[in-house]
């Protein structure tokens, strides 16, 4: 939609001229003085938007500015005493300090385990919906359920489940391996069981997106390569495939953020533990800010986690820009 | 025997649909037939189920003496080409072209060899390595030809090929399709609601209407003898005058077997030569008159056996002319020559050109 | 995989379906049948091993939600949940009613004016919703007490809001468009202003869109917990919270009042993922989807 606009400035007041009408527009010449400057069509797009900007630059980027200065100094929430210029030092004492490197490390576990967990379960679960059967609908609410939940009864609830006395997942688990199951006795099995709750919880979410794609295959290709007489690890490959690649990117991508960013279920079902085994990097954030009140610290290593977030989300918003491409 | 017997075929969808209701049709090797219907005939339903994309409720499918009903379609072997095109999204047209050859065991050579030969057959040498996605209307459609024709399968379908293309794509193609068509010696069926794509590709046309077929004949016999009102007004543009009249005499019948009858219509009397099966039916009983708006032509005030009506609508085609002609509330489609004079509200005479002028019974049946 | 039309195997073969998908199900239900049947136990059936599946049930941990028996007898007194429930539903609804209005301005600002820097712009509104909420959570924490916010509703409401504007916008930046332009034309031609173009055209088309939006952002905000552990104090806490904080001081848990918050917590969002199947899968893909 091109238009030439002239601005021309008469009187002190702001019309715009539109080249097609050599005219001022009855809108802009009923109103003038700053309401016409505001309302002219080439300011509405920044007028509607400038609110949600607003309120996202207040909220979200101001505190981070902030919170990202305040890296840079020695400060601790607790005491009253002026923060000190610190320099690179915070991020430094990030790259040396082991205990870091261990959060990541368990972070990571986490993460691999529980995404990899989830798109494996995700896409068979897609599979079999994917198919026609009687009663399809409502087992597919079932197996959604677990999202409904708040994360907080997740945490909660998982904690009781694998109670070695109360837990019936500690009990059916205490059938196989004829020896109870203390689920903090042990970092693997910590792991595991925040690995298995929160895979629980999301792997229908990859289902979901799995078995958009699987239905938004239209049929009469499928049809053309019964004509075609392809065998079906052909259909799969050359049809099926191509459809789900980027939701499956999608899922990983989305997952692997949200994953990364894990605190809720790991602080309220281990709390970190055994020790600090299952402490990711989030929960010792929040150690570092609200219980030790190392601050910039804490500042310092948040901003080095949403560095790594931003490049996921790059990936991710590519991922999608790729296929809108591809949008056949 | 390379053919297609469809014998008593009927498909009942679950809701009590009956779509295709006893079908018998048989296409010989190497002809052409045409699935000619409005929508909601069953011709299409008719197609996939010898495609075997739909199962049949009963009545036999044979295709080369095979019964096949009971076959899954990767056995019957048939090639088609989807209205929708079907192109795999994610694979290049060469592949696309080559991909139901990989069933039939061949090499990469032997396979490469086909391709060529009929991308260079389609002229799609020069997209061969482009997806779908970036094809125009009428190269996606030659691949979906392609894609059928590369094999040898037991016979060909196709569902609305051209229905996706404008206009003038549509006449290319058509020839195009006609002339491969000819060159293979598979039984082909082909289904439209386009009267024209079938008057002009088919050898046979197969009329359907609400799940029967009601007449199957060539392009030509469909035309100059359509079996009754629903065919008459369905094939040929602008449609055929169906005028109300009384047979009010019959003639003796002459050694050709076509005699003269005389009608009362749109307040006249008039006598024309018909097909002798006039004198089986009621003296007095009621009787439609077919006359194509060409055959027609503009007669004089006091020309014999002349109908006479009001000019109403004048519309200008380019080398002809159709006027609307109407009298005693009834409607006259007549098309003349654009240098006829005409004007709105003059009263004209027109004439059926002789033996052009069909009758049909109270049934609606064509009366031979 | 071949879904051949009338070639349906529902006969025998669907129904192995439904058995392999049945167990299926279960696996992932299970748990939340728990939750949901505890909620109906007495305090001794709750904590029975092996699980009792056949019980007498009893609404008594409905009751005990919101009014603590008192351990003299008598008239109990109120736990407060009642007050959470309210916060819930108070603090969720209102920071995503505000989210829509501006959110809906900025989405139809980006979609009918586009900028130069439009999909920076979106890009960056994204990442926001990316965030680490932990890191977010200190300078907002420290913001918080400076401004006196901390346990204010006014604080956490704005919070919110701030958390569901990217989403808002991506939603319904989608939906305006998805919208036939002709008729927005057409009614510009015929006079109108762009008030009424946006107001008695585009926003009725998108009033379904609106709703599921916002019931979807509401069930985002509804399960939060870190912010709200944070930031709110007695008077605005919200139930995740309560919930978390319910489990510890007691002397043993009682699972049956647990059980009983969630499920009660948990019956909006059924209902509405129920009724909003569609649009659900809308947002979660960011509309790429089309069916």
């Amino acid at each position: 939609m091109s238009r030439d606009h002239c601005s021309v400035a008469s009187n002190g007041f702001l019309m715009t001229v539109t080249a097609s009408t050599a005219r001022p527009t009855a809108e802009a010449r009923s109103r003038s003085g700053p309401i016409a400057w505001l309302m002219s069509p080439d300011r509405r797009g920044p007028l509607l938007i400038a609110p949600a900007i607003a309120t996202l630059l207040i909220v979200n980027i101001f505190p981070l500015m902030w919170s990202f200065g305040l890296s840079f100094f020695e400060y601790k929430a607790n005491r009253i005493t002026p923060p000190v210029f610190k320099g690179l030092a915070n991020y430094a004492d990030l790259f040396t300090d082991p205990e870091i490197w261990a959060r990541f490390q368990n972070t990571a576990i986490i993460v691999v385990g529980s995404v990899a967990l989830q798109l494996v379960v995700g896409f068979f679960l897609a599979l079999l919906f994917a198919q026609e059967f009687p009663l399809r609908r409502y087992l597919l609410m079932l197996v959604l359920s677990p999202m409904m939940l708040s994360l907080s009864a997740v945490g909660v609830f998982f904690k009781l489940f694998y109670d070695p006395t109360l837990g019936f997942i500690s009990r059916i688990i205490s059938m196989f391996t004829q020896d109870t199951f203390v689920i903090l006795s042990t970092p693997t099995r910590a792991i595991i069981a925040i690995v298995v709750a929160d895979a629980w919880m999301w792997s229908p979410f990859v289902m979901l997106l799995v078995l958009a794609g699987l239905v938004s295959v239209p049929k009469y290709l499928y049809e053309a390569a019964e004509i075609d007489r392809a065998g079906p690890w052909r259909r799969f490959r050359t049809i099926t495939f191509p459809y789900i690649k980027s939701l499956l990117l999608l899922a990983l991508l989305f997952r692997t953020i949200e994953t990364f960013k894990i605190f809720d279920i790991v602080y309220l079902l281990t709390e970190g533990g055994p020790g600090s085994s299952t402490e990711t990097a989030s929960v010792y954030v929040y150690r570092l800010a609200f219980q030790f009140f190392r601050t910039s610290q804490a500042s310092a290593l948040g901003y080095v986690m949403l560095f790594a977030v931003i490049v996921l989300t790059s990936l991710y918003l590519y991922g999608i820009q790729s296929r809108k491409e591809v949008e056949i | 025997m390379f053919d297609i017997r469809l014998s008593k075929l009927t498909k009942r969808f679950d809701n009590d649909l009956v779509a295709v209701d006893q079908v018998d049709l048989t296409v010989n090797e190497g002809e052409v037939m045409c699935l000619l219907g409005p929508s909601g005939c069953g011709k299409t339903t008719t197609l996939r189920m010898i495609a075997g994309l739909e199962s049949a409720t009963s009545g036999d499918i044979m295709i080369a003496g095979k019964r096949v009903n009971d076959l899954p379609t990767r056995e019957r072997n048939v090639a088609m080409t989807f209205q929708f095109y079907a192109l795999y999204p994610s694979l290049s047209v060469e592949e696309n072209l080559a991909y139901p050859l990989h069933a039939d065991k061949m090499t990469k050579a032997q396979i490469a060899e086909r391709v060529g030969r009929v991308a260079e057959a389609l002229d799609l040498k020069s997209v061969l390595q482009r997806k779908p996605h970036q094809l125009g209307e009428g190269e996606k459609q030659r691949v979906a030809v392609g894609r059928s024709i590369v094999r040898e399968p037991t016979c060909f379908l196709f569902d609305e090929p051209l229905s996706r293309l404008d206009i003038q794509l549509r006449q290319t193609m058509r020839t195009q399709i006609k002339e491969i068509l000819t060159t293979l010696d598979k039984p082909t069926v082909i289904v439209t609601h386009d009267q024209i794509e079938a008057l002009t590709m088919a050898d046979r046309i197969a009329v359907m209407r609400a799940g029967k077929v009601e007449q199957v004949a060539t392009p030509d016999d469909l035309f100059s003898m359509p079996a009754n009102v629903f065919i008459a007004s369905f094939i040929g543009t602008p449609q055929m005058n169906l005028i109300d009249a009384e047979l009010i005499g019959v003639g003796p019948s002459g050694a050709d077997g076509w005699v003269d009858a005389k009608f009362r219509a749109l307040g006249e009397e008039i006598s024309e030569s018909v097909r002798g099966g006039v004198a089986d039916l009621p003296l007095g009983g009621k009787v439609k008159l077919g006359v194509r708006p060409r055959s027609f032509e503009f007669a004089s005030r006091d020309t014999k056996n002349a109908l006479h009506a009001v000019v109403d609508i004048i519309e200008p085609m380019g080398a002809e002319t159709l006027a609307h002609l109407v009298e005693s509330g009834q409607d006259l489609r007549c098309v003349v020559p654009y240098t006829t004079e005409l004007s709105v509200g003059e009263r004209v005479s027109v004439r059926a050109k002789r033996r052009q002028l069909h009758v049909f019974d109270s049934a609606g049946l064509l009366v031979e | 995989m071949a879904r051949v039309s009338s070639n349906r195997g529902i006969g025998r073969k669907g129904w192995l379906y439904t058995l392999g998908a049945g167990v299926v199900s279960l696996a992932y239900f299970f748990p939340v049948f728990y939750i949901i049947s505890t909620a109906f136990k007495t305090r001794v059936d709750a904590l029975a091993m092996p699980i009792r599946f056949i019980f007498t049930p009893t609404l008594d941990n409905f009751y005990s939600v919101f009014v603590r028996a008192s351990t003299e007898g008598g008239a109990g007194t109120e736990t407060g949940f009642g007050l959470y429930f309210f916060n819930s539903v108070f603090i969720g609804g209102s920071s995503v009613f505000i989210a829509l209005i501006i959110g809906t301005a900025a989405a139809y600002g980006f979609s009918r004016f586009p900028l130069r820097g439009n999909d920076t712009y979106l890009f960056i509104i994204l990442t926001t919703r990316m965030l680490p909420p932990i890191i977010a959570i200190i300078p907002i924490f420290v913001l918080f007490r400076v401004f006196s916010l901390s346990g204010s509703y006014t604080g956490i409401i704005a919070l919110y809001t701030a958390f569901n504007l990217p989403f808002s916008i991506w939603m319904v930046k989608s939906f305006f468009d998805d919208l036939d332009r002709d008729i927005e034309d057409a009614a510009r031609m015929d006079g109108s202003s762009e008030w009424s173009v946006f107001w008695k055209i585009c926003l009725p088309q998108i009033m379904a869109g609106l709703a599921a939006t916002f019931v979807f952002a509401v069930i985002l905000t509804w399960n939060e917990f870190l912010f709200a552990l944070m930031l709110t104090g007695t008077q605005t806490r919200t139930v995740p919270v309560a919930l978390a904080r319910t489990i510890g001081g007691q002397v043993g848990v009682d699972w049956g009042l647990m059980s009983a918050i969630e499920t009660l917590f948990i019956i909006p969002v059924v209902i509405v993922t129920f009724l909003l199947q569609g649009q659900l899968l809308r947002g979660v893909t960011f509309g790429t989807i089309r069916k």
